[in-house]
């Protein structure tokens, strides 16, 4: 299907806002799910890239993305400009559970955050507690922090100790006054398996969003797996997002 | 304007079209079934099944390259057992003819797969890989020496009556003398080609992008030396081809057609649009009603 680029912001240095309208099934939407976008046309570049949905609004029938310009292929779509359409795939993926329980912590780094905003929306808006770790490389980087913070706690960290306590979002883990009931995380994998060790040793459940190199996007190619207990998973449709204790980091 | 007929009947198999995946690139069928009804297709071809499961390489396995991407899978599949219980059943069910593509790592598993599959009734061809350049053992090594090729296929000929296509491999001195072994040893047909082995560099780490370093190329950039390699195979043996290489388009189909391929096999593209293959059956159609030709035979080795 075509979106339409409503609006472009670039909201950090090389990391881009887009706002995207047309036909599509925002009204599925789960956090964590993405869409799989093609860039340019389709020869030169011949893989779409997925990008997670930031935030959708099923009233007025438009998603946002933000995504790192990493590349050829998100050089070329951060210079669509608005009214442009562009071929997207989606809502594709397995997104975050909502949780039965009542505080949530969140856990994101870098551009692994942006699936985070659409969850914590959800679950403050169905009253949970929500606390966000939030890192990034310098202070600089960041992006969405007051949009964040309307939702509830949130503790920052940078690399260079810019903003915030120095180190990743894992080190703002220490803290934490009450340990929350479930976690949610997204962002590198060494940030994560650190998550992981810390949660298993707390007894706490949760779930990872992962990222992987990815071609088809519905499962069909094998392409983007990742090693969970039960073996190798598609990171596209299995995924992207995994129970903490399966996911083999 | 004439209506132009794309039936096709590839060794006996009546297709109601000759465009269909390339194996690996379309699962089991049932991924893609969601965008369309797999019936639009000429065939569905199934991805690898070896005896047993195989877990595949380690990631990265995809990179892309200009007008192409690299692939290191590996192979990765449920094992046979499971294929015939969980997957081909509802692809046989499909109305459309499935073909299933066959691996090894030695002549012992590639027989014992190909027999139980055709011994399960749920497959309409076989295609023997001997072409896949990212696994240790088996894979391409049965595909580039014409000895062991023609040993391959005498012995895989023996167990199954079902249509055998052989997919070759481009990374070779010549093609040609590779699909005449397989065709002597009793090959009904060809698939020409699997992917160029390439390599992708990563810069900052200092190391190959793809985990497994090499990888096989496919994608447009490719589709010249598919072009080239189905225009020799045409001239060299006497049975039916499939072309596959960078087909996006009817006209890059209808190009093969020219050079000499019965069928098309469409890989990549399914990854740049879900949709590219009933897109490609209705560019093929339109292009045929323009310029007036009634069949596929009408245009098949135009060029020659």
């Amino acid at each position: 299907m075509e979106l339409k680029v409503l609006s472009k912001n670039e909201v950090a240095t090389g990391v881009w806002e887009m706002t995207l309208g047309g036909d599509f099934s925002y009204e599925t939407v789960q956090p964590g799910q993405f869409i799989h976008v093609q860039v340019g046309d389709g020869i030169t570049h011949v893989l779409r890239r997925p990008i997670s949905i930031a935030d959708v609004s099923v009233s007025a029938g438009n998603l946002t993305i933000l995504f790192r310009m990493a590349g050829r292929g998100t050089r070329w779509l951060s210079q669509a400009r608005i009214g442009d359409n562009l071929s997207v795939m989606g809502p594709l993926g397995r997104g975050f559970p909502m949780t039965q329980a009542k505080t949530a912590l969140l856990v994101g780094g870098g551009i692994g955050i942006p699936p985070l905003y659409l969850l914590a929306r959800r679950l403050a808006e169905q009253g949970k507690a929500v606390t966000t770790l939030l890192g990034w490389a310098s202070a600089e980087d960041r992006f969405w922090l007051p949009a964040f913070e309307r939702l509830g706690h949130v503790e920052i960290s940078t690399e260079d100790g810019s903003l915030g306590m120095r180190g990743t979002a894992v080190d703002a883990l220490a803290v934490l006054e009450n340990l929350p009931d479930t976690i949610y995380a997204c962002g590198p994998r060494p940030m994560l398996a650190a998550l992981k060790r810390w949660a298993l040793r707390h007894g706490k459940r949760g779930w990872f969003s992962m990222e992987e190199r990815m071609a088809c996007g519905v499962g069909a190619c094998g392409g983007c797996v990742c090693r969970t207990e039960g073996g190798m998973e598609t990171v596209c449709s299995d995924g992207p997002v995994f129970a903490l204790d399966e996911v083999m980091l | 304007m004439r209506a132009a007929n794309l039936a096709v009947q590839c060794a006996g198999v009546p297709m109601r079209n000759p465009v269909m995946p390339a194996s690996g690139c379309f699962g089991w069928g049932r991924e893609y079934s969601r965008y369309y009804p797999l019936r639009t297709l000429g065939s569905v071809v199934a991805k690898a099944v070896t005896k047993e499961a195989r877990p595949g390489n380690d990631t990265p396995r995809i990179a892309e390259t200009p007008g192409g991407m690299l692939n290191a899978i590996g192979l990765a599949n449920p094992g046979l057992e499971r294929v015939l219980a969980d997957e081909l059943p509802w692809l046989a069910g499909q109305d459309v003819p499935v073909w299933v593509n066959v691996a090894g790592s030695d002549e012992e598993e590639y027989c014992m797969v190909a027999a139980a599959i055709d011994a399960s009734g749920m497959a309409d061809v076989l295609e023997l890989n001997v072409s896949c350049p990212n696994v240790k053992r088996g894979g391409l090594a049965f595909g580039t020496e014409p000895s062991i090729l023609k040993g391959l296929v005498t012995a895989v000929r023996r167990v199954t009556d079902l249509p055998l296509f052989v997919k070759l491999t481009p990374n070779v001195t010549d093609a040609g003398v590779l699909a005449e072994a397989a065709v002597a040893a009793g090959a009904d047909g060809l698939t020409a080609m699997n992917t160029l082995r390439g390599m992708a560099i990563d810069l900052d780490r200092r190391c190959p992008v793809l985990a497994n370093g090499q990888g096989g190329l496919s994608g447009p950039a490719v589709k010249p030396v598919a072009l080239a390699m189905v225009y020799q195979l045409a001239r060299t043996v006497d049975v039916p081809i499939i072309g596959c290489g960078g087909i996006q388009s009817g006209t890059d189909a209808v190009e093969f057609i020219m050079a000499g391929a019965d069928a098309v096999q469409v890989g990549t593209a399914n990854f740049t649009d879900p949709y590219a293959m009933p897109r490609i059956i209705a560019e093929m159609q339109t292009w045929m009603e323009r310029s007036g030709a009634a069949s596929i035979a009408e245009i098949k080795g135009a060029v020659h």
